[in-house]
């Protein structure tokens, strides 16, 4: 008979399948891949939609302030009267620089819908380091300036946990002209053609 | 030193790896070189449209085709041409009755080389974060390690993982001419050979 000390503890028991076979079923294995099942679908079903529990689809967006590279402040209620693309970004993430490079090939369509596109960098990168804002344009999208069609810089951090308090590397949100939040999504450049049918239509 | 770890590698008669005289025992028989043709296109498919997801935001298909990068491309090519050896070899032994040793080391292949394209850049690792009750702060903190980390290194987890279907492919193909030799006392069976 083993003593206390000589137990494997519970993690190394349910690794050898000990608890199961002591309760006479299937290894404790199957639990775990519930387990982990469980989380895929309550992380599927979470999604990007659960950022609309705090910021909420069909309300007015709540105003935040951004910092352009220039170091001038803007606020989001200073857009309104335009559809509004608000796009929250980490700068190390390539979707955020495939999709960068999306906005720069479609700006053209967007402007001419009265669209504004406003890409902020997330609070501290997402806590990893990346490229300032102008630099990750740079390199995503060449060399372009900001326009009324296409402003960038950096959110606030109450900005950032407001809009994405689930903390999604690459999130958008699509803004009417009266400023009620109409569409959340993630990936512009592989939702452009719902971004730009959203910039015409939009009331 | 890597001559003296070449030279643990079992070996045959012909000084050939082990796992090479297995593999040619597998595809000496016309319908497995069918079957690692066709699971070879299969797989290849499946690659070319997944492991772009992460400049797609994790959504796969058609869509990520464009996003293909020559890197990617070749990692596509290579992971399909080691799984689909890999599948062909335990396929095999399955319907020799012969013991096999590499299907977990496969599956662990399969899982570590979709990783970068399931958790960078979806909204996956913070949405199991939250559901572990992190808060968000703490999510701010940990996320971007994880995701960024995970961005960063994606030609590394590839290339772990086209190694663990190396190893797989060793342990499959090099434990098949082993478990023939053991089962007849060293001749052939004559089931595999």
């Amino acid at each position: 008979m083993r003593g206390v000390a000589d137990q494997p503890s519970g993690m190394r028991r349910l690794w050898k399948g000990e608890v199961a076979s002591s309760t006479g079923g299937r290894p404790r294995l199957w639990w775990a891949l519930a387990l982990l099942l469980g989380l895929l679908i309550a992380a599927r079903a979470g999604g990007l939609g659960t950022a609309a529990e705090v910021v909420r689809l069909g309300a007015v967006a709540p105003d935040l302030t951004f910092t352009t590279p220039d170091g001038r402040s803007h606020r989001l209620s200073e857009f309104r009267g335009r559809p509004v693309l608000l796009w929250l970004v980490a700068t190390w993430c390539p979707s955020c620089q495939a999709g960068t490079a999306a906005v720069a090939r479609h700006l053209p369509e967007l402007a001419k819908a009265g669209m504004t596109v406003i890409q902020l960098r997330l609070y501290d990168n997402l806590g990893y380091p990346g490229p300032s804002m102008a630099e990750f344009i740079r390199a995503a999208a060449g060399p372009v300036r900001p326009s009324p069609a296409w402003v960038w810089g950096d959110a606030s951090q109450a900005a950032s946990y407001l809009y994405d308090p689930r903390g999604y590397p690459d999130i958008y949100f699509l803004i009417d002209r009266h400023g009620v939040l109409r569409a959340v999504n993630g990936a512009p450049n592989v939702t452009m053609d719902e971004i730009l049918a959203f910039a015409r239509r939009a009331p | 030193m890597l001559l003296v770890r070449a030279h643990r590698i079992p070996r045959d008669r012909l000084g050939r790896p082990r796992a090479l005289e297995g593999l040619a025992l597998v595809l000496r028989v016309g319908a497995y070189r069918c079957l690692a043709a066709g699971l070879f296109l299969l797989w290849l498919g499946f690659y070319l449209m997944t492991l772009p997801a992460t400049y797609t935001g994790g959504t796969v298909g058609w869509v990520a085709l464009p996003y293909l990068t020559p890197p990617l491309a070749a990692f596509a090519v290579v992971l399909a041409l080691l799984l689909s050896l890999v599948t062909t070899v335990t396929v095999y032994s399955v319907r020799t009755a012969l013991r096999q040793r590499a299907v977990g080391v496969g599956v662990g292949a399969v899982v570590a080389s979709l990783l970068p394209a399931s958790l960078c850049c979806t909204p996956l690792v913070p949405a199991v974060l939250a559901a572990l009750g992190a808060s968000t702060p703490e999510i701010y903190r940990l996320t971007g390690r994880i995701q960024g980390a995970v961005a960063r290194s994606e030609i590394l987890v590839l290339a772990g993982s086209a190694l663990l279907l190396l190893v797989a492919l060793h342990l499959g193909a090099g434990g098949l001419v082993g478990s023939c030799r053991r089962r007849e006392g060293g001749e052939c069976d004559e089931r595999c050979c």
